[in-house]
């Protein structure tokens, strides 16, 4: 078992370290860089010494200096846990992420629990009431909800709240709220805005859970085991849940490490810049359409470690729960 | 009540069982007839082709037929024992009237009727060791409260509880140990897949045991094993027939392998039950020319090598396109035209004892 | 043989178990002996949802790619002096309660609104503008070769003065749908050329992985595994952000087609390099290498087209994702750009999320896309199910 956590936490870090360089490279790409535009703005502002100023920036951060250089420099520092600064706000990137970083888990943890919550029952009433009314509407549904991306079903409901309710759905907080401290009315003002993009998000997630246990559960209840359970005696309900799904759900387990780990960042990214919350995916969007590259380097490289993290995890969680694995 | 008259009690009941299936394209009468008891102590073997409809009669009896399946008619009685103003008495259930997911039949699942199936390598839950599996039916079923007949309270109410977890580990160790498991403490913390196929189907009847019910069900169980592992089931099931007199209801296609176990058989073809009598009558006097087709059909030793091997002509009809009149009758080498294509045989007493059979052959029309 | 039979000849005990026993529906004896692809269109066609899926895309290559200049009352960047001007949806009955055959719409005129000091353009109650059908409009050419001028509806060619702008006008005074139908164009077809590449690419690279195994197949593995450890949308950003501004825009649009299918390939290969492990140990495969048949020819000639039913599927469902990505690379303002319109492009006018509540009939493309993509994949759906129906459900 050790030796096994050893090789993949190896590998992970090689993977960690390409990916990383890799990523450095792409973000670097695009001719010029950031600085380009805050000539261009500094200009337009009438900054006299604007040239100056940006040759300066450059040294500080780097810039002048080739790739691999810079690429070092930061990846050095990374590991100590100085991760940069980002060239837009001219703060530390630990800072900025270290400051969204709760908000984010908040999000992230309500809306992948919404999930869960919404599609595990549903999809075994699906899949146990096979063909009936209920279970056509929900396929239907999921069906629908699967194919929809995140950010357009954002954008229509932003329409509707705006348009038709004229409310105010960006954001976290209320003003009052936004910088207080925490009392039970923020907690309750946060609910009250958090309900939405939970709500958005929780849409396309839970749609392709729904379908995936639907179809494990089916798959599973034409298992001989499911009937020797009920002719033992079994009340169908621990028929189902006992036996069958403890079985169906495991696969889903491989998608709660794969997918909603690294979700936490990826997952409402978009959705996050266009309520404009206060989590980590709109700046990492803005970094990376400026060329901010510590800043999108750090958050790319972030993911990545969720994404390798939440592997491992799915993986040993799957071990866990089904003996038949463990002895591979 | 004396021994003999108690091994002749009839413990099941089934009269002109019929169950259909709704599908798409159509009705399948899955069973169309069937008729059979099933005595205390005793075994009856249930004979027939793939697609007979033997299968959903065992299911109809603990009332899983299987959707879209329903019964649509005839009756199954269960006659069960429960204590009553100190005595034991029967009470006759009828079957068809209980709730499928009601207290009473799910009582009588694994705790009075067990059943063991065909496929011991996915009959078992994976996640579960063998130990769990008989932990959970013994909390099932061992000691559950008997039925209070009448409102006499001064009567002794039997005290119970649940079995404890040490308690029911000792149960399924010995359980394991009956049925020829080796080391049972080892075995009882061993996950499905880890024990080989007969060693799961032994699981499986020690599962059954670990409630003393008063009869099994076994479905095929032994089609899916090697002949020597086959030949080792059979011994356990009939010695532990012997030590608790269980009645086993054996449903098969293998003439070999019910001749060795029943006393009583049945013979069903396309759902309907076609002939009923002891195994030995069967065997050297049947009547129902599907029953002698079927007998011809083994292949024994002595056949010359240039002889072709016996076989029923023609194949198994489409359900939803069934024969006029007997069902049999286009592969009947006794076929009678003008009768059999237009007159359905009812079930008819023939000479013998207590020989029933379903063929015009034997019917005055 | 059993001599207590009856007498009866042999062939009228055949006779007698074929008339007995069932006959096949002549349907289905006919399906027996017909080709896969019509099987495969038999099952297809028994699936109500798959044939809508179907309808809806043809429908919008229809209308979108191959007639949208007949179909669009203006041409895409045509702009005029409506700016930011609200809907003008059709009515049939008019204020005064009174029937018209024909649809109309009501003029627009201009407003200035007080509080926002903004200049928008709102419907005019006492001017009627009716609506025509094959009316004569903008001059185009039909496909890029016909010259034409007929559109599908339009306001009467003689009233210099009449307009119908049926979802509003953008901040240029663009009609809205209009540039919704030439969105269509583009996106669709991006979908369409991206896939083809990551076709080409995948599949090729996929079936090399699956045939040859051991070297080949571990470096393109490996290869494939790297790429996917990148989560996706943040990648396709970063490369579409190296696209320069100052491309000519078919450099544009062949790059981002490039980006797409480089993105995408990793798993379709995955995917037919699995098929072919599968198929490489078949007969068919042994018979004609017994012949002489070269690696080569072995591939292009026997094991991709084998593979072809499943990719069709895998292909189908990456388009409507690709389509997606466009719009949302262009609504951050990456991929295409004017004076390219495509879905993203339109999507972009509504980046400012802040500023929905003045303008949100630009929010019109979104249900479009959602349809498109929902035909998109009902129709994957259902190529599956019927290729193979024992996949999935």
């Amino acid at each position: 078992m050790i030796t096994y956590l050893v090789r993949r936490l190896g590998y992970a870090a090689i993977m960690l370290v390409l990916v990383s360089f890799v990523s450095f490279l792409i973000i670097d790409l695009p001719p010029g860089d950031y600085m380009d535009q805050k000539l261009a703005e500094l200009s337009e502002r009438g900054d006299r010494s604007a040239e100056t100023r940006i040759e300066e920036y450059r040294v500080k951060y780097g810039l002048d200096k080739p790739l691999l250089t810079r690429y070092w420099m930061w990846a050095s520092k990374f590991v100590t846990g100085d991760f940069g600064e980002s060239f837009q706000f001219e703060r530390p990137v630990k800072d900025i992420l270290g400051e969204r970083l709760q908000m984010t888990l908040v999000v992230a943890l309500f809306a992948t629990a919404v999930m869960w919550i919404v599609a595990i029952p549903i999809g075994v009433y699906s899949a146990v009431n096979q063909y009936s009314l209920g279970d056509q509407i929900m396929t239907a549904v999921a069906f629908i909800g699967m194919g929809m991306p995140n950010f357009l079903l954002a954008l229509l409901i932003l329409f509707f709240a705006v348009v038709v309710l004229d409310a105010d759905i960006t954001g976290l907080f209320s003003r009052e709220f936004r910088d207080a401290p925490w009392s039970l009315a923020r907690v309750w003002d946060l609910l009250k805005h958090l309900w939405i993009p939970a709500l958005i998000s929780s849409i396309t997630g839970s749609a392709g859970l729904i379908r995936i246990m639907r179809a494990n559960l089916l798959d599973t209840l034409g298992q001989p085991f499911v009937e020797a359970a009920r002719a033992r005696g079994l009340k169908n309900r621990s028929v189902i849940w006992k036996h069958a799904v403890r079985i169906a759900i495991n696969p889903l387990v491989v998608i709660f490490g794969s997918e909603h780990i690294p979700g936490i960042i990826n997952r409402n990214m978009l959705l996050a810049y266009i309520l404009n919350l206060p989590t980590i995916g709109p700046v990492f969007i803005q970094a990376l359409t400026v060329q901010d590259s510590y800043m999108a380097g750090t958050c790319l490289t972030f993911l990545v470690i969720l994404t390798l993290l939440g592997n491992l995890l799915a993986d040993i969680g799957l071990a866990w729960l089904d003996p038949r694995i463990r002895l591979e | 009540m004396s021994e003999t008259s108690e091994k002749n009690d009839i413990l099941l009941e089934v009269k002109d069982l019929k169950v259909q299936f709704d599908v798409r394209d159509g009705i399948v009468k899955a069973v169309d007839g069937a008729t059979f008891n099933i005595r205390v102590g005793r075994t009856l073997g249930v004979i027939g082709e793939s697609g007979c409809g033997k299968s959903v009669t065992a299911r109809a009896i603990l009332r899983m037929v299987p959707k879209p399946g329903k019964v649509t008619g005839g009756e199954i009685f269960y006659h069960r024992k429960v204590q009553s103003n100190g005595a034991e008495v029967t009470d006759v259930i009828r079957v068809n009237d209980l709730n499928p997911d009601g207290d009473v039949i799910r009582q009588i699942r694994g705790g009075e009727i067990a059943m063991i199936f065909q496929e011991p390598m996915s009959s078992l839950t994976p996640v579960y060791t063998a130990g769990s599996h008989i932990f959970e039916a013994v909390s099932l079923h061992r000691l559950t409260p008997l039925r209070k007949v009448g409102t006499q309270v001064e009567e002794a109410v039997q005290a119970h509880r649940q079995v404890s977890k040490d308690e029911a580990r000792e149960i399924a160790i010995d359980m394991l140990r009956r049925v020829g498991i080796p080391k049972p403490n080892e075995r009882v913390d061993s996950y499905p897949h880890q024990l080989s196929g007969g060693q799961r189907q032994r699981v499986m009847i020690a599962i059954a045991l670990s409630c003393q019910p008063r009869m099994l069900i076994a479905d095929e169980p032994t089609t899916a094993l090697d002949v020597s592992i086959e030949a080792q089931i059979l011994d356990i099931m009939r010695e532990l027939q012997e030590t608790v007199d269980m009645a086993i209801m054996f449903i098969t296609h293998n003439l070999g392998v019910v001749a060795e176990m029943a006393q009583d058989m049945v013979v069903m073809y396309m759902g309907k039950v076609v002939e009923k009598a002891s195994a030995v009558e069967l065997f050297y006097e049947p009547k129902h020319p599907y029953t002698r087709a079927l007998l011809k059909s083994i292949p024994h030793v002595g056949t010359k090598s240039r002889e072709r091997l016996a076989s029923i002509e023609g194949m198994v009809p489409d359900p939803f396109n069934l024969p006029s009149g007997c069902v049999f009758h286009p592969r009947c080498p006794d076929y009678m035209p003008g009768k059999c294509d237009r007159i359905t045989p009812s079930w008819t007493q023939v000479e013998g004892e207590d020989h029933w059979a379903r063929c015009l052959l034997y019917e005055e029309v | 043989m059993d001599t207590d039979r009856t007498p009866e000849t042999s062939d009228a005990a055949d006779r007698r178990r074929s008339e007995s026993t069932s006959a096949e529906s002549p349907e289905e004896q006919q399906q027996l002996s017909q080709s896969y692809w019509s099987l495969v269109w038999w099952r297809f066609k028994r699936s109500k949802a798959a044939l809508v899926g179907a309808a809806i895309v043809v429908l919008s290559y229809f209308i979108g790619v191959a007639f949208a200049e007949f179909f669009s009352p203006y041409l895409v960047n045509q702009e005029s002096d409506y700016v930011e001007a609200r809907p003008q949806f059709p009515h049939f009955m008019d204020d005064e309660g009174r029937f018209h055959l024909r649809p109309f719409v009501y003029g627009l005129t201009e407003e200035i609104d007080q509080e926002l000091f903004k200049r928008t353009f709102v419907p005019d109650k006492s001017r009627r503008y009716p609506i025509h059908f094959f009316v004569r409009g903008v001059p185009y050419k039909l496909l890029g070769v016909i010259p034409m001028d007929i559109h599908l509806f339009g306001t009467d060619p003689n009233d210099p003065e009449a307009h119908i702008y049926v979802f509003g006008t953008d901040g240029l005074g663009r009609d809205v749908l209009s540039r919704i139908i030439f969105g269509a164009r583009l996106s669709l077809v991006l979908g369409l050329a991206g896939q083809a590449l990551t076709l080409i690419f995948g599949a090729t690279l996929g079936a090399m992985s699956g045939y040859y195994g051991g070297g080949v197949d571990m470096l393109i593995m490996r290869v494939t595994e790297f790429l996917q450890a990148f989560p996706r949308e943040p990648i396709l950003m970063a490369l579409a952000a190296i696209i320069p501004d100052t491309w000519n825009p078919i450099l544009i649009y062949f790059g981002l087609t490039i980006i797409l299918a480089f993105v995408y390939w990793g798993n379709l290969a995955r995917q037919v390099r699995g098929l072919v492990l599968s198929l490489r140990e078949r007969e068919f495969v042994l018979a004609a290498q017994s012949f002489g048949a070269s690696d080569r020819r072995l591939l292009f000639r026997h094991l991709i087209p084998n593979t072809m039913s499943h990719i069709i599927v895998v292909a189908t469902t990456m388009i409507p994702q690709m389509i997606q990505s466009e719009a949302f690379l262009g609504f951050l303002g990456l991929g295409l750009r004017p004076p390219l319109t495509s879905w993203g492009v339109l999507m972009n006018e509504v980046s400012n999320v802040r500023d929905i509540r003045f303008h949100p009939w630009l929010l019109f493309p979104v249900p479009f896309i959602l349809i498109s993509l929902l035909g998109f994949n009902l129709l994957g759906d259902g190529l599956r199910d019927a290729i193979d129906p024992y996949s999935g459900k």
